[in-house]
């Protein structure tokens, strides 16, 4: 019999990073990414689909990425890129025949190459999308949506760009897959009172907070974080669970860590000799390949050759590990709860192949261990939960966010504070020239072109990812850059529309190399008086 | 004669240690990171995480083939210094900060002790700071689960003259909340109009907030 429900729910997101000029340090992340997270999870997903193994999971792709994903460009250049790492591999294969234990690793990078390459390019035609797409079809996964650029919402200033954001998220998820989606995955899961409203308005039917979020609730939730709750605005609310992420995440109990897995910090594209290698690092900078030779081995600088089938069995072990403490809260809870819990597990995508390499295959041994060896637990997709659990608790959750200290400090502080100025008064500037604005219907005239590009533009340097990247000091130029770049344009096309002189190279050139949401309206922009959810308050 | 040839040999093994371990940190130090932003995992469980600590960086030479990407670009992209209007934003950073910036364009402001009034209106109470002339952000202390108000302006002899109001916030909570009622319906029965009436008491007590914000905040600016 079945105790409780276990929500896998995947957020991959990336900003967007498409350049047109070639080889962009930046556009690396979205090949890295494609190459040890979203074909792998394509492929343990087939497998697990062959083998007739029953699985759910949630699935978030947020609207960047999709749109990078199905961009035509950027499939091209990744196949590309995707041909150069088999042609590295083959060297690679003669470079170690020598050395049998790195030389039956450079045969693996060889075979998941072209396994990789066999999936993209044979399978799926270079667009993913349609992969994860045939899965939600056969309802296997739910695919939900985010906010267009994964803006963070309660550092947004009006409703309008709030609005904004979610209505470009869904115009986004349908464009690409051609249904209004139900979930949406609150950027960092960052809430704030009146976002359910706008949601709620949006047609969408739930989002995910922070534990706290929910756990701090008004009034006080009953089941916690065991079961979503209803805002007032009538939308559900799902509170992520702290054990489930911790085990994943954690020094102590945490999997990644084990010392028989793949180290991450040790990858050819810094260890090689340099004339060797510089053909394959973009724009001859030193980073990161994805030829990783070496297991975490400990604490220290000591490092030992990998050994795929030994992290392959701890992958299995681990698994097991994880599936053995949820049957333990489940019964726990199952003692305090009338119903079946629910178990939501919200993780970043990426870490799953991108940070733990045999993080796929662990959601594979996962998956087939849940369905074959046990029945306690059961996995479900959010809106199938909501399905069988129709009526739920009414509270309001808390303002909060998953990032650390549980609130906004991660995107406001000293280091990143100076941008909301900006991104509010173009907020501002865009509302009102929509409203100025408003009677335009020439599509393809040159201001209706314009105040499009604007919205893009605004949207595009809202991304979270801008003040993420200074906080956490990693590629902080680039992030400035691009929040310079976009509102720079944003209030130079700005002033052309306000007098009437838009500078159509300019503007040419912003549609260009800013494509993203081709469908865009800026008339989204036009201050309204947001219906009152429910009547009365 | 031979006191000084130990303290020699020890003084140059001083030496020695300083430079190499000069040069050994500074190689480290060196190395940028060009990964793919893990989001808000990295921070939150950054120091938890074991394949992230640093003492696990292999100690070689990444400075090959490293520029610094697009320096001078983003010098070319400038942003305005001011927008030449008035007004004042308010956030709550958490449950203990509200962060607030402001742009005030007006000669007696500056010629005046430069005050921002916060209006507390669950106390119905405010608090004076005082400001610098060059400020054009603050962060301030708050209490969780309340509502806030920021008003900048000047003092002059004693008396206030606002000149921008903020927008009106709640703090979010910091533990769960003490309202313990329970109210259990599907999305079609909280859509229809009888749950307001069907006393449930958040949405009461948000009815009678929202009354007394209303009249707080006309108190408010008739106090001035």
């Amino acid at each position: 019999m079945t105790k409780g429900y276990l929500a896998i729910v995947l957020h991959a997101h990336l900003p967007y990073v498409r350049h047109e000029k070639k080889s962009e340090l930046a556009e690396d992340w979205l090949y890295e990414a494609i190459t040890e997270t979203y074909i792998p999870l394509l492929i343990i997903m087939n497998r697990l689909l062959e083998k007739g193994v029953d699985f759910h999971l949630t699935i978030n792709i947020s609207p960047p990425l999709a749109s990078m994903l199905g961009d035509h460009l950027l499939q091209k250049r990744y196949q590309q890129h995707l041909e150069k790492l088999i042609e590295l591999s083959e060297k690679e294969i003669s470079r170690t025949s020598g050395q049998p234990e790195f030389n039956r690793l450079a045969a693996m990078y060889n075979w998941l190459y072209k396994e990789a390459y066999y999936y993209y390019h044979q399978k799926y035609r270079n667009n993913l999308l349609k992969g994860y797409q045939e899965f939600q079809e056969s309802g296997q996964i739910e695919l939900i949506t985010s906010a267009a650029t994964h803006g963070y919402l309660p550092l947004l200033f009006t409703d309008e760009a709030v609005n904004a954001q979610i209505k470009t998220g869904v115009q986004t998820y349908q464009h690409f897959f051609g249904r209004r989606p139900a979930g949406f995955w609150l950027p960092e899961c960052a809430f704030k009172s009146n976002l359910d409203a706008i949601l709620a308005e949006n047609e969408l039917k739930y989002f995910i907070s922070s534990s706290h979020g929910v756990l701090y609730a008004n009034p006080r939730p009953r089941y916690g974080i065991f079961a979503p709750i209803y805002t007032p605005a009538g939308i559900a609310v799902f509170g992520r669970d702290l054990e489930s992420s911790k085990q994943v995440w954690s020094a102590d109990e945490g999997y990644p860590g084990d010392f028989n897995y793949r180290e991450f910090y040790r990858d050819i594209g810094y260890d090689l000799e340099y004339d060797y290698i510089k053909d394959y690092l973009p724009a001859g900078i030193r980073k990161d390949t994805g030829f990783k030779y070496y297991k975490i081995t400990g604490k220290t600088n000591w490092k030992e050759p990998y050994h795929p089938q030994i992290a392959r069995e701890k992958a299995a072990e681990h698994a097991d590990n994880f599936i053995f403490n949820r049957q333990h809260q489940l019964r726990y809870l199952n003692s305090i709860i009338d119903r079946w819990p629910l178990i939501v597990s919200p993780y970043d995508a990426e870490l799953f192949g991108h940070w733990w390499f045999e993080g796929p295959q662990w959601l594979e041994y996962l998956f087939e261990k849940l369905h074959y060896d046990q029945d306690e637990i059961e996995t479900t997709t959010l809106s199938a939960y909501l399905k069988k659990y129709p009526r739920n608790q009414v509270s309001m959750p808390t303002e909060s966010s998953w990032g650390y200290k549980g609130y906004h400090e991660v995107w406001l502080n000293g280091s990143n504070e100076w941008i909301y100025r900006h991104l509010h008064q173009a907020e501002v500037k865009l509302n009102k020239l929509a409203d100025r604005f408003s009677g335009l219907s020439q599509k393809n005239s040159q201001k209706y072109r314009a105040l499009n590009q604007l919205s893009r533009e605004l949207l595009l340097a809202q991304s979270s990812d801008w003040a993420f990247i200074m906080k956490a000091k990693t590629m902080v130029d680039y992030a400035v850059f691009r929040t310079k770049k976009h509102l720079h344009h944003f209030f130079e096309l700005a002033e052309g529309v306000e007098r009437g002189h838009i500078n159509e190279g300019l503007l040419n050139y912003l549609e260009k190399t800013d494509n993203i949401f081709p469908f865009i309206d800026y008339k989204t922009y036009q201050s309204r008086e947001f219906k009152r959810l429910r009547r009365g308050v | 004669m031979d006191v000084f040839l130990n303290i020699l040999i020890i003084l140059l093994a001083i030496i020695i240690f300083l430079v190499v371990y000069y040069y050994t940190s500074k190689t480290d130090h060196k190395r940028k990171d060009y990964h793919l932003p893990l989001n808000q995992l990295e921070l939150e469980a950054g120091a938890e995480l074991g394949v992230d600590t640093r003492d696990m960086q292999p100690k070689v030479d990444r400075q090959q083939g490293t520029t610094d990407i697009s320096k001078n670009v983003t010098e070319h992209y400038s942003l305005p210094d001011k927008y030449n209007e008035n007004f004042i934003r308010l956030f709550a950073r958490d449950p203990a900060y509200l962060y607030t910036y402001w742009e005030i364009n007006n000669q007696d402001f500056y010629h005046h002790q430069p005050v921002i009034r916060l209006f507390d209106q669950s106390e119905n109470s405010y608090t004076d700071l005082a400001i610098d002339h060059g400020a054009r952000d603050w962060y301030i202390k708050c209490k969780a689960n309340n509502c806030y108000q920021a008003v900048i302006g000047y003092k002059k002899e004693g008396i206030f003259y606002p000149l921008s109001y903020s927008n009106q916030i709640r703090t979010p909570l910091d533990r769960p909340s003490d309202l313990i009622d329970q109210n259990w319906m599907t999305i079609e029965e909280l859509s229809q109009f009888k749950y307001r009436i069907e006393v449930d008491s958040s949405a009461m007590l948000k009815q009678m907030e929202a009354k007394r914000i209303e009249a707080d905040s006309f108190s408010l600016v008739k106090k001035e």
